[in-house]
């Protein structure tokens, strides 16, 4: 096990970096855009674009499409759990009961969204023209660790399988779509001040609205 | 009608040579300007779609056909697939699994096909975006790279040559402005019984230099003398150069950036010229966008100069009580047009709506509105692309339908471009409303 949680939490450190780097790259790349002066506040949209613009109701996209809303946030919120869970294992902390009865049938929950959302890119023709193997096998992969944090979750410990699945998902994840657990934030705040700066957000217009 | 009937345009001419003809040079000056277009925060937005198709409904090309090449994460996807085959490591060793594909013929064709056919650069599918993807950005950098090796569709490429040339798209020469602004003048004397309106030209010193549609003078007058009506009941000083008076820039839509720099650039030297500090922009979404948004970017400076809509000015007006609405004048029901670089990436949100709920008693509100308007499907270019005329009407059945469903006589629209796209939908769908700019309808109202 000890050298399940040293690889586990090496293979942490190289995406950790890995992702930092690329994002770091991406930031940089290009030279920037002399901006016009703005009508309103860039930090306002990027608030809205983490706070309200997050909710269902803000986006067509989301109320449209109500159940895979939930599936994705369910399965989001199970990988950055199950992400906790390897942290407790490598960091050899006790298993507590009284945590698995909460976080287990979150991660159950989860693992049920991630292959919900991996049939839906499998049964919908139009996501299906768009995705490569890569999204496929992030979604698998993701789902797998889930799968595993909950396997260990009703085990008196950590399993070395979680270690093992958590260690190979870290390791790719700089390499394929997973990238987009930075990118996403990132993309997000840039949405955010550029209609943050041009007034153009609810909230953020110019003038009260009715 | 549907668009998934519509056949790609049939090659003719030197264009469709150039692109059944590509050549290799012609590759690699695509794929090296594409990567020189993408600006400090892009390469973000280009690796950040997670491909989950939500984005579908948020684009009116894709709500009215079933073609895999009207969904926005496809168009986005042909962009960001040549970036994860240049930038990414999984891209260059083993581009099949990660999706990342060779900017070859085939790719160069289906990006003028589709980042110039099925997309007005409008931003719905940003704001609908799980991510906020800008792709509305991505767009206009492919469509850079592809302007650079030439391969803009000849329609669009000979409006902005027009306006590089003649100095406006419409190609007016500066002694047609001059006699139409004059005859203008005496109409709008004899039309109000006034001998003191004036229609300024190459006047110092004024408030703000005011900039026009080159479709203004000449298929739309009306709209220009109300906006001078406008002016003249509010005491304002303002004026019009004889030189320069096109706000609009084709070079936004063609991708060319030495183009639209050249194109802001002049509005900037005339407002110099004549001293005034204030460029007011008349009712154009991309000329506002173009100008506002984008022009400091493109000259490499943002100039000494404010840019303003009119509508923020007409709204001033009536909020200062310089001009005095009626608004029991007109009985019809009016309803309002967003235009997209006006409002969703414009930022002139609220005034439309302050000055119709002043100038008109029954306004209802299209569904959706605001930032989640659709567009009417004439932006982008489009109009002026004429080879995708088929699905730019197609795709506007979206927006025919929000206009039906409010039961609405006019529809107001502060943008020429989009004038012309809704009086060609009111046509093809048979909505029999007419439609004017809100100048108008404010000059309508307006009590002398």
């Amino acid at each position: 096990m000890g050298i399940l949680r040293t690889l586990a939490g090496l293979a942490f450190l190289v995406s950790i970096a890995a992702l930092a780097w690329q994002a770091r790259r991406a930031l940089s790349q290009g030279p920037p855009r002399v901006e016009a002066p703005p009508r309103g506040r860039a930090r306002d949209g990027v608030a809205y674009a983490f706070g309200r613009g997050m909710s269902p109701w803000a986006k067509e996209s989301a109320r449209l499409h109500p159940a895979v809303y939930l599936a994705g946030v369910l399965y989001h919120l199970g990988i950055f759990t199950s992400i906790g869970v390897v942290g407790l294992a490598v960091a050899g902390a006790p298993w507590l009961d009284r945590v698995s009865v909460v976080v287990a049938p979150l991660l159950a929950l989860s693992a049920v969204a991630g292959i919900g959302l991996l049939a839906r890119r499998v049964a919908t023709p139009g996501i299906r023209t768009v995705s490569s193997p890569d999204d496929y096998a992030s979604n698998l992969a993701a789902t797998l660790l889930i799968v595993a944090a909950l396997v260990s979750m009703a085990s008196d410990g950590p399993a070395p399988s979680l270690l093992v699945v958590a260690t190979l998902v870290f390791l790719y994840a700089p390499l394929g779509k997973i990238r987009h657990c930075v990118f996403f934030f990132l993309a997000r705040a840039g949405f955010g001040r550029l209609l943050g700066r041009r007034g153009v957000l609810p909230g953020v217009a110019h003038g009260a609205r009715p | 009608m549907s668009a998934g009937s519509d056949p790609r345009p049939a090659p003719v001419g030197a264009f469709e040579a150039a692109l059944a003809n590509l050549t290799d040079d012609t590759l690699a000056k695509v794929r090296r300007a594409f990567h020189a277009a993408l600006h400090r925060g892009d390469a973000v937005h280009l690796e950040a779609c997670v491909h989950c198709g939500l984005c579908a409904e948020s684009c009116h090309y894709a709500r009215v056909d079933d073609e895999k090449q009207s969904l926005p994460a496809y168009k986005l996807d042909l962009i960001a697939s040549v970036y994860r085959r240049d930038r990414s490591w999984l891209g260059r060793v083993a581009p099949h699994w990660v999706g990342a594909r060779d900017l070859d013929a085939d790719t160069v064709r289906e990006w003028v096909d589709a980042l110039f056919g099925r997309c007005t650069m409008c931003g719905r599918c940003m704001v609908n975006c799980t991510i906020g993807i800008d792709v509305p950005t991505l767009v206009r950098a492919a469509r850079s790279a592809l302007a650079a090796a030439g391969l803009v569709p000849p329609e669009l490429q000979a409006t902005v040559d027009r306006a590089l040339t003649s100095g406006n798209n419409m190609g007016i020469s500066r002694d047609e402005w001059v006699e139409t602004v004059r005859w203008l003048e005496d109409e709008l004397r004899a039309e109000l019984d006034d001998p003191s309106v004036r229609m300024p030209l190459d006047e110092p010193n004024a408030t703000f230099l005011y900039t026009v549609n080159p479709r203004e003078p000449k298929f739309f007058p009306l709209s220009l003398m109300a906006a001078a009506q406008i002016f003249h009941q509010a005491g304002e000083r303002w004026t019009l150069s004889s030189d320069n008076f096109d706000l609009t820039n084709y070079g936004f839509f063609s991708g060319d950036d030495g183009a639209a720099a050249t194109i802001a650039a002049r509005l900037v030297a005339s407002a110099r010229e004549l001293r005034t500090g204030t460029i007011v922009l008349g009712e154009c979404g991309h000329g506002f966008a173009a100008s506002r948004w984008h022009g400091p970017s493109w000259m490499g400076a943002a100039p000494d100069v404010t840019y303003r809509s009119v509508l923020e000015i007409v709204c001033e007006y009536i909020r200062d009580g310089r001009i005095v609405l009626d608004p029991t004048r007109s009985s019809k029901r009016f309803t309002l047009h967003d235009p997209c670089n006006l409002v969703r990436l414009g930022g002139i949100v609220e005034e439309p709506r302050t000055i119709l709920s002043a100038a008109v008693t029954d306004f209802v509100e299209m569904t959706p509105n605001r930032e989640q308007n659709f567009c009417c499907g004439g932006g982008g270019g489009q109009l002026s692309m004429t080879r995708f005329a088929k699905r730019r009407l197609a795709a506007g059945r979206v927006k025919a339908d929000q206009i039906r469903s409010t039961g609405a006589a006019v529809v107001a629209s502060p943008c020429h471009n989009c004038v012309d796209q809704l009086t060609e939908l009111s046509k093809e769908y048979q909505l029999g409303v007419s439609v004017k700019t809100l100048c108008e309808i404010v000059a309508d109202a307006m009590v002398r």
